[in-house]
């Protein structure tokens, strides 16, 4: 697939990544406005995207907790089930009464379980990667076209973050939303309005070559030797490998100059939870989302990733380690957006390679397609379990592709970031660039939102 | 181009001598000086293919391979022994558990971990320093290397720092033998079923729904063997009658071979009872957990009888698998973007595939066939590239602690100054890349990842770019700086453990002698002659700038070595 160019053409504005002539004088311009304050900007907007890498088992995060269900459930599960009651009970999820089902999440995640039931979280029960509407029966008799090479991580977190199935495409939905968004929005900065705390990656490149700007947990680095700065300010370099390259580290040196003047002087009185690499991204993330205004940014996205959600093996322990470290960041995290009284204006929800197989294969599960996913914003409707939870999850019937419980979804990812990207401020008419399939699934004239995601939509 | 070239052999003429000088006393060569100055260019050729074949070398080594000449070079490393980790690893073991931090002796390594007899896991750096730095099996190592992120195991995971060493001296042996024999080693190895979860894979249990752990199958086909999509010998994609490529397998397929690798434990004892001890020694199959049905996959190219014996099962879907003709296009390419270049031509792929099928998969051919082919020789563009490839972090960081002898004095044996330490905590994220360090089995960096803008542009890859952001691009010079001034290996709390320090006097001497000659010096080790003129120029104004001549040495290094010349091997 190919994207047109002409937001990016169009375009004046350096916020999503630009090559070096503007920016000394953008230097020059955040010297003369550095009184400008942290106070907070009434119309700005932040999604915040983690990234569980290698496959959340949210079968074990969502569980039906209904007689009849928790049943198959136990019985699919086997060894991996977990219990409604004794001391490791998966938590009871009271909400808004989850349209008279009951359900429970798992007993991790308590910080969670008080956010869902205070309406600040809800699930988007079975999403996954999807070209186009497919039923059971279309997938059975091969009528509806599939992703590539699904159950495989790298394909399948690869479409999750370009939600385009179909295709080896190199550029990501929210670097699309965000060259889309340069027509409407002033972004009047030289560091991307996509913030990365875990490298490159594709969700945040835009398909005009816009790269996300990375930190860390502390902010940006600063190269100590910075007359090497020279030998990256060539223009007419033989070889494409070494302008690359030079491009890359020279704006790693300038770029950092105009963030860090930012990020500094950002403060937060909430406490993050110590030992934990995600609440600490997360505390960068809340610490740029002060520096904003100072950023030029009244829109920004971030991504965070945290490794080892792929348990083949020791599931149990190892899915309570990653939920718990999951459920003291989000906690912590949603703290630091009330402090700041942003909590409205900041949308966190997670995605993932794929669900797994809901069969076990001794202590552990396989790839499976689609899963749970969570989202918490003052924005959002929360208290609820959105989309449609499987009516079934015995193996061999209802969703099951194969044999092992592997789900087809019924919400495509298309319509979940849909709705993420409306409340964010995508126009109707951009979303033919920014989700190519998503008329595969719905009109978006019409308005209708297929999930709900958001209260007042 | 030219300019550089002209002056390089001007300079030549001054720098012949301390170079020789040095390398007499030290090292025994007896290289005539006219060598060195008439084939300047042959000294530059032979710095570019010492980049791609080996993980660093220095002035003995250049001058060495320029005498004997790359092909009797590349015969003698094919039966060079191999320098191997586990006897390292076992000496610092036979410590038994220390705390460096609490130790009153200053011992050279990092915390043994008292469960289990096992040596912490980040002395796993230093124990592959050692073998990279002592070893005369230049090529082999780099070998190891390109396979150890091809076969890919992490101890950032597992922990196993002894067997880990153990599976690393099991690519060295096997780096010049079949790929069949290789891949039939790792399956069975305890690491690679540990880390990829088929050790304790039982047959199904139907009562319990229990099905067989695919982790292994995939990953054997997808990144071991023949990957996701049908190829051609020169790389390309089949393409069906719709126009899209061909997946190689379903998910059905994996489900099958997932059941024929059931029944792996690390011993004949108790199914699942771990023995931590056993981790060195090939795992074996219990009957009683492995599938005894018949099983048919891959479209009837695998298909096995009922009730065959299990160990037969095992090599037959190896030697299938090895065999399949995806595998030779598949792992040949791998091996061409590991060494030589991120955009081989589908001739040059083409070329190594038939050396791959002419010898059933000997990598000792496959790497002589992809080190020689006319174009990884050349610098003249292939198709729209000259062969390039960004030089991976660790292979940076070595080649210049190599170069500048900053592991002196190392002997062979284990016992011999075992103050060479190479670990920190945080040597991933200062690298993005540790030896059996990768985040998954996906590599540190993604084989497919296309730089966004002129590189993706034009359809090429760069997997290494994958690595390269406003952060890790600061934190690699930052790390290159600390590690002339104060050493490559720090200990974050414990200055007096520094280690992996540089001397420098070789190079102010050189320096002292002739500025000219020094830079020309570091043009060829670290940009194997391609210095523009403007890195030249602006490495001659900081060494005028800065006051002291050691200063002057480590900055000239440090601005070679992260320059875009010195980071990129074309």
């Amino acid at each position: 697939m190919t994207f047109n160019r002409r937001h990016f053409l169009k375009s004046g504005s350096c916020a999503l990544m630009c090559s070096t002539p503007m920016i000394n004088t953008i230097i020059n311009l955040k010297m003369a406005s550095a009184a400008v304050s942290t106070q907070k900007q009434d119309d700005y907007k932040a999604l915040v995207c983690i990234l569980l890498s290698g496959g959340n088992d949210s079968w074990n995060m969502l569980i039906p907790a209904d007689k009849e269900p928790y049943h198959e459930y136990a019985n699919t599960r086997d060894s991996l089930a977990l219990p409604l009651s004794g001391p490791s009970a998966a938590l009871t999820l009271t909400g808004n009464a989850n349209g008279g089902k009951a359900f429970a999440t798992h007993p991790a995640c308590t910080q969670i379980q008080s956010l869902y039931d205070e309406g600040e979280i809800a699930f988007v029960a079975n999403v996954g990667t999807l070209i186009e509407k497919t039923s059971i029966k279309d997938y059975r008799t091969k009528s509806s076209r599939l992703p590539r090479s699904l159950f495989s991580h790298l394909d399948q977190r690869a479409q999750w973050q370009t939600s385009v199935p179909q295709s080896d495409e190199k550029s990501g939905w929210l670097g699309r939303a965000s060259e889309a968004l340069l027509e409407s929005t002033v972004n009047a900065s030289d560091i991307s309005m996509n913030i990365s705390l875990a490298g490159n990656n594709l969700l945040q490149t835009g398909a005009t070559s816009s790269t996300p700007y990375n930190i860390t947990r502390h902010g940006s680095l600063r190269v100590e030797v910075p007359w090497v700065r020279e030998l990256f300010n060539r223009q007419n370099q033989e070889n494409l490998f070494q302008s690359e390259y030079a491009n890359l580290s020279r704006d790693s040196i300038d770029l950092e100059k105009i963030f860090s003047q930012a990020f500094q002087t950002s403060t937060l009185n909430t406490t993050f939870p110590k030992s934990n690499k995600l609440a600490h991204e997360l505390e960068a993330v809340a610490k740029t989302i002060v520096a904003s205004q100072k950023l030029g940014h009244q829109r920004q996205t971030f991504f965070v990733s945290v490794d080892g959600w792929d348990n083949h093996q020791d599931l149990l322990s190892r899915h309570d380690k990653l939920l718990h470290q999951l459920d003291e960041a989000l906690g912590a995290f949603n703290a630091a957006l009330h402090e700041l009284n942003y909590q409205d204006q900041v949308t966190t929800f997670t995605v993932s390679d794929f669900g797994r197989a809901l069969v076990s294969n001794g202590d552990g599960t396989d790839h499976g397609w689609g899963g749970n996913a969570l989202v918490m914003g003052g924005a959002v409707n929360g208290g609820q379990i959105l989309g449609d939870y499987p009516e079934t999850l015995r193996p061999k019937s209802g969703l099951d592709v194969g044999q092992n419980g592997r789900l087809l979804p019924t919400t495509a990812c298309d319509e979940y970031f849909y709705e993420l990207l409306e409340w964010f401020g995508v126009a109707a008419s951009d979303f033919e660039f920014v989700l190519p399939n998503l008329n595969n699934f719905l009109d978006v004239k019409s308005g209708v939102k297929p999930i709900g995601l958001f209260s007042g939509t | 181009m030219r300019e550089t070239v002209t002056r390089f052999c001007f300079s030549l003429v001054i720098v012949t001598v301390p170079i020789l000088a040095e390398s007499s006393d030290k090292l025994g060569e007896s290289t005539p000086h006219s060598t060195w100055h008439s084939q300047q260019n042959e000294y530059a050729k032979a710095a570019r293919f010492l980049m791609q074949s080996t993980l660093g070398f220095n002035r003995r080594e250049l001058a060495n391979i320029n005498s004997v000449g790359v092909e009797p070079w590349i015969a003698s490393q094919l039966t060079t022994e191999p320098t191997k980790l586990e006897p390292h690893i076992e000496f610092l073991a036979s410590f038994g558990e220390r705390d460096l931090n609490t130790s009153p002796q200053k011992l050279p390594y990092h915390k043994v971990i008292s469960t289990g007899n096992t040596v912490g896991y980040l002395n796993f750096s230093t124990t592959w320093l050692r073998a990279v730095l002592s070893g005369d099996d230049l090529l082999r190592q780099r070998v190891a290397w390109a396979l150890s992120q091809i076969l890919v195991v992490s101890n950032r995971t597992n922990l196993l720092t002894e067997a880990s060493a153990n599976f690393y001296d099991m690519l060295l042996d096997g780096a010049f033998g079949h790929y069949e024999d290789l891949l039939l080693n790792v399956t069975y190895h305890p690491v690679m079923g540990r880390y990829l979860t088929y050790m304790g894979n039982s047959k199904a249990i139907e009562a319990r729904n229990i099905v067989p752990d695919e982790n292994y199958a995939r990953e054997l086909m997808q990144l071991f063997t023949i990957g996701l999509w049908q190829l051609d010998d020169n790389g390309n994609q089949k393409r069906g009658a719709d126009g899209e490529p061909i997946a190689t397998y379903t998910n059905e397929d994996i489900r099958v071979i997932a059941s024929i690798l059931t029944g792996f434990w690390l011993d004949k004892t108790r199914f699942g009872k771990i023995d931590w001890n056993r981790f060195d020694e090939p795992m074996v199959i219990h009957r009683k957990h492995h599938d005894r049905h018949q099983k048919t996959a891959l479209n009837g190219y695998i298909s096995i009888a009922a009730g065959t014996e299990p160990n037969a099962e095992i090599k037959y879907l190896i030697k299938s698998l090895a065999n399949h003709p995806n595998t030779a296009p598949f792992i040949s390419r791998k091996i061409i973007q590991h060494l030589i270049t991120s955009n081989p031509s589908p001739e040059y792929i083409a070329r190594v595939v038939k050396v791959w099928r002419a010898s059933n998969g000997n990598l000792g051919k496959v790497v002589t066939a992809t080190l020689l082919d006319p174009e990884a020789r050349s610098t003249a563009a292939a198709n729209s590239l000259a062969p390039t490839k960004l030089k991976e972090p660790i292979v940076r960081v070595v080649s210049l602690i190599k170069l500048l002898d900053c592991g002196n004095n190392l002997g062979k044996q284990p016992t011999d100054f075992p103050g060479l330490q190479w670990w920190h905590p945080y040597l991933d994220e200062q690298l993005n890349q540790e030896p059996l360090g990768a985040n998954s089995v996906f590599n540190f960096f993604d084989s497919s990842y296309a730089n966004p803008g002129a590189i993706a542009d034009k359809n090429l890859v760069s997997p290494e770019f994958d690595l390269v952001d406003a952060v890790s691009s600061a934190r690699f010079t930052n790390y290159v700086w600390q590690g002339l001034t104060l050493g490559f290996h720090r200990h974050p709390n414990n200055p007096e453990f520094e280690a992996l320090k540089c001397d420098f006097t070789w190079e102010q001497n050189l320096l002292n002698s002739d500025k000219n000659a020094f830079v020309d010096y570091l043009d060829l080790m670290l940009t194997a002659g391609n210095m523009t003129e403007s890195t030249r120029q602006i490495i001659q104004s900081q060494i005028d700038l800065d006051s002291s001549p050691v200063d002057k040495v480590r900055s000239a290094v440090l601005g070679v070595a992260v320059s875009p010349e010195g980071a990129i091997l074309q």
